[in-house]
C-alpha cells in the first residue's frame, strides 16, 4: 500500500519531532548528570590510568643532607640540585634503605654509639627526613616484600660514618628513629658511591661551592631548647624569584567550563554526580550519596567521603597509596613548575593524615589564609586503606614572577634587623622551636613571596617577609 | 489511527521525561561541614600578602628617627677620644651588665686557628627600650696597650662578631676587654651607670703538629710494647 503525499509529510515531521525530543532529553540529561552509560559531552581527558609505582618515589626525599664538620656545631647543607646530593640520595633509594629495612642491626658496643647527639657531631654525612617515616612506607616505596619485619619502626635521621669500617665495600650507618639509635653495616654495591668518595666529600666540604654553612643555634643563642636546630649564621646570599601562582586554565571555575572541571577534578564516577552552584557563584558542589566535592574559584578543592563510620583503617602504606593516587589522578596536565612532596604522616587513630607541600627551588610553598591569618599546607589528605576520606587541596600551577631579589640567609641578621623589632617582647626569650625559609601565597592572590617562618613553643607561627638587598 | 495515537503518546512521554530531567535538582544535603571559604572572592590581582609583610610602621618611624638623631653626631672615634682614659684604665671593671658573653667559638669556616666568633646577648638586666641599641667595642691588650680587635658593632639583642686573635698557645692568652654602652648615652658615659667594662682571657690551644702526632704514636707504641713484655715476663 502506498502512502499518500500528506501522510508521508506527516510521518517525516513526526520522526523529526521524535528525534528532536530525544536529543532534547539527552542534552538535559547530560547537563544535570543523573548518570548515564554514555556521555553526551566530550571527555577532555584521555588515558586516566595512573601507575602509582612509577611516580611514588618522587613524593619523598630528605629534608636535608648535611655534612658534619666534626667540630660539633658546624654543618654544611647540600643543595638538592648538586651532584653530591643526588648521588647520596640515589645510594639510599637504590640500596641502603632496603638493606636497612631488611637486615638486623649490629650490636652497639661503644657507649657513644647510643647517643645520636654525639654521633651527629662526629665527622659524617647526615641524611635528615622531615618526619619519622614508618618502616611500612619504606617497604612500599622501595617495592620490598613486607613479610619480614624491620627492627627499626621509623626512620628519622641517618648518619653515614664511612671511615668506621675497615672494609672497602662496607659503609657504617647509624639510624635514628627519634628515640633510639641502630647501627647497620651495609654493603657498597656496584653503582653506589665509593667509600673514598664519601670520605672525600666530608674532608672537602669547606671547598664545595654548593653548600650552605649551618650552625647549631643553641650554641650561639639559647633562644631555643632544640639541640638539633640548625640555622645559617653567616652572610650567605641567594637570588629568589617571586612566584606567580594561578589556578590552571583548564579548571578555572566558569559556567561554561564545568565539564572540564569535572573531568579533571572528580573521580571516575563523575557521571553520577549532581552539581549545584553556590548562591554567590564562588564555588560549586558536586555530590552523590557517597561523596561531596566542593570547588572554589580560587582553586581550592575540598572533598569528603560521607560514610566515614564504615571504613577500615588498614596500614599506613595502603592509605598513602590512596592519597597519592588521589593527587596523581588530578595533577597531570594541570600543575607545572613545582614538585609535590610528602611533608608529614600522622596517625589520627581512625585514619592517617598526610600533609603535602608544593616545593620550588628547595622552598616549600604554603598558603596564607587571609580570613584567619594562619599559614597552612597546600594539600592535606586524610585516608584509610581503601579510600580517601577528606582532602583539601589548593590546585595551583607555578611560574617565576617578574620580580627577583638577592636575599641574605643569615638568621642572626634577620633576628636583629626584623624579628626583635617586630616582636620586642620575645627578645632573647627561649621560645623558638623551628626556623625555615618558605614561600607564602595568599589564598585570594596570585603571588608567592619568600618569608621567614618561626615556630614557637607557644604553638604560634610567626611569619615575616624576607628583606631583599636591592 | 492507532499508529498515530501510539506515536503521540510516545512523544508525550518523552516530553514529560525531558521535563522531569530538566526540573531535577541537586542534593540539598551536600554539605562540607568544615568549610569556611564560602565567601572567598574571585582571585585578585592585588597581592594580599602585602598586608602581612614586615614591620610595624610606628616602630620603623620611631627607630629610624632615634637612629638618625643619634647617627647625626655619633662617631666611634670621638667616643674613644673622649673616654679613652676611662676605657683603657687597666684597673677598672664594672658591675653593670648590658651584655653577657655566651660563646667564643672557633670559626669552622676558617683554616686559621685564631679566627673565632664571639656571641653575646643583651642581658635581661639591661633596662633598655625596644628601640634602643647598644654599642659593643672589643679590644685586645698588646704590649700594655688596648687595640680594637674588630670594628665597633651596634645591636639590639644579639651580637655575633668575627674576630682574629693574635695569640696562640696556652702560655700566651689573649686579654680581651669588652666595652658596652647604650648608643643614645654616648655623650654622658659613666661607669656602672650606663657603661659596662668587662675583661676576659681567652686561650687558644694550638693543634698538634704532624711530627708531634708521630711522636705521640711512637710513645704509645713503646708503652704498649713495654706492657706486652711485662706480661710475657710475668707469665714466665
Amino acid at each position: 500500500m502506498r502512502l499518500s503525499n500528506a501522510e508521508l509529510k506527516k510521518s517525516i515531521l513526526m520522526i523529526f519531532l521524535f528525534l528532536l525530543c530525544f536529543f532534547q532529553m539527552g542534552i538535559l540529561w547530560s547537563e544535570k548528570n543523573p548518570g548515564v552509560l554514555f556521555s553526551f559531552s566530550h571527555n577532555a581527558r584521555g588515558n586516566d590510568f595512573v601507575d602509582i609505582d612509577e611516580v611514588k618515589e618522587n613524593y619523598y626525599r630528605p629534608k636535608a643532607i648535611l655534612i658534619s664538620s666534626g667540630k660539633g656545631d658546624l654543618y654544611w647543607k647540600l643543595d638538592s640540585k648538586s651532584n653530591l646530593y643526588r648521588s647520596i640520595w640515589n645510594d639510599f633509594k637504590d640500596s641502603y634503605l632496603s638493606q636497612i629495612i631488611q637486615s638486623k642491626p649490629s650490636i652497639l658496643d661503644k657507649d657513644y654509639e647510643q647517643s645520636w647527639e654525639y654521633l651527629s657531631r662526629m665527622k659524617s654525612i647526615i641524611v635528615e627526613f622531615e618526619y619519622q617515616i614508618p618502616s611500612g612506607v619504606i617497604y612500599w616505596m622501595e617495592n620490598l616484600d613486607t613479610a619480614s619485619l624491620s627492627a627499626v619502626s621509623n626512620i628519622y635521621k641517618i648518619a653515614i660514618h664511612p671511615s668506621e669500617d675497615i672494609n672497602n665495600d662496607k659503609n657504617t650507618l647509624y639510624v635514628y628513629d627519634g628515640s633510639n639509635v641502630y647501627k647497620y653495616v651495609v654493603t657498597i654495591k656496584q653503582g653506589n658511591m665509593k667509600k673514598e668518595d664519601y670520605i672525600k666529600a666530608i674532608e672537602t666540604a669547606v671547598e664545595n661551592e654548593s653548600v650552605v654553612p649551618m650552625n647549631r643555634l643553641i650554641t650561639y643563642n639559647p633562644i631555643t631548647d632544640r639541640q638539633d636546630l640548625l640555622v645559617c649564621l653567616s652572610d650567605e646570599e641567594r637570588k629568589i624569584w617571586d612566584l606567580l601562582l594561578t589556578t590552571p586554565d583548564k579548571i578555572v571555575l566558569k559556567k561554561d567550563n564545568i565539564d572540564a572541571v569535572q573531568d579533571y577534578l572528580l573521580d571516575e564516577y563523575k557521571g553520577s554526580m549532581v552539581s549545584k552552584w553556590s548562591e554567590d557563584g564562588t564555588n560549586i558542589i558536586f555530590s552523590d550519596p557517597d561523596k561531596v566535592y566542593r570547588y572554589y574559584n580560587n582553586g581550592l578543592l575540598e572533598y569528603q567521603y560521607r560514610n566515614k563510620e564504615n571504613v577500615e583503617k588498614g596500614r599506613v602504606e595502603e592509605a598513602l597509596e590512596e592519597a597519592l593516587t588521589f593527587i596523581e589522578y588530578r595533577r597531570r596536565d594541570l600543575i607545572e613548575g613545582a614538585e609535590i612532596i610528602l611533608s608529614d604522616i600522622s596517625d589520627k587513630g581512625r585514619y592517617y593524615a598526610f600533609t603535602f607541600d608544593y616545593v620550588v627551588d628547595d622552598m616549600k610553598v604554603k598558603v596564607l589564609r587571609t580570613r584567619t591569618g594562619t599559614v597552612e599546607p597546600a594539600i592535606v589528605i586524610n585516608a584509610v586503606k581503601d579510600r580517601v576520606l577528606d582532602a583539601k587541596w589548593y590546585v595551583k600551577t607555578f611560574a617565576n614572577n617578574d620580580y627577583s631579589n638577592i636575599y641574605n640567609l643569615s638568621f642572626f641578621r634577620f633576628y636583629e634587623r626584623q624579628f626583635i623589632r617586630e616582636y620586642p617582647e620575645l627578645r632573647n626569650q627561649r621560645v623558638i622551636s623551628d626556623v625555615s625559609n618558605e614561600y607564602l601565597f595568599s589564598d585570594i592572590g596570585t603571588r608567592a613571596e619568600p618569608f621567614w617562618l618561626i615556630e614557637t613553643n607557644m604553638n604560634k607561627l610567626i611569619f615575616i617577609g624576607m628583606q631583599g638587598e636591592e | 489511527m492507532a499508529r498515530k495515537l501510539i506515536f503521540a503518546a510516545l512523544l508525550f512521554i518523552l516530553i514529560i521525561a525531558g521535563s522531569v530531567v530538566s526540573m531535577a535538582d541537586e542534593d540539598n544535603n551536600a554539605v562540607i561541614n568544615n568549610n569556611t571559604n564560602i565567601e572567598i572572592p574571585l582571585e585578585a590581582d592585588g597581592n594580599a600578602l602585602n598586608n602581612f609583610t614586615v614591620n610595624i610602621p610606628e616602630y620603623e618611624a620611631a627607630a629610624s628617627g632615634t637612629e638618625n638623631a643619634a647617627d647625626e653626631s655619633y662617631s666611634a672615634e670621638a667616643v674613644l677620644e673622649k673616654y679613652g682614659s676611662l676605657f683603657f684604665d687597666e684597673e677598672v671593671q664594672s658591675d653593670i651588665e648590658f651584655i653577657s658573653i655566651i660563646n667564643i667559638e672557633h670559626d669552622g669556616k676558617s683554616k686559621n686557628v685564631g679566627d673565632y666568633v664571639i656571641s653575646a646577648l643583651v642581658s635581661n638586666e639591661a633596662d633598655l627600650d625596644y628601640d634602643e641599641s647598644l654599642i659593643l667595642m672589643i679590644f685586645i691588650k698588646k704590649d700594655n696597650k688596648f687595640e680594637l680587635l674588630t670594628d665597633p658593632v651596634e645591636g639590639y639583642a644579639w651580637f655575633l662578631t668575627k674576630v682574629s686573635f693574635p695569640n696562640i698557645g696556652k702560655d700566651n692568652p689573649n686579654h680581651i676587654r669588652f666595652i658596652v654602652f647604650p648608643k643614645n648615652n654616648y655623650k654622658n658615659l659613666e661607669l656602672n651607670v650606663n657603661l659596662q667594662i668587662t675583661d676576659m682571657e681567652h686561650v687558644i690551644i694550638a693543634p698538634s703538629k704532624p711530627w708531634e702526632k708521630v711522636k705521640k704514636s711512637l710513645l704509645n707504641m713503646q708503652q704498649s710494647l713495654e706492657y706486652l713484655f711485662n706480661k710475657i715476663n710475668e707469665s714466665e
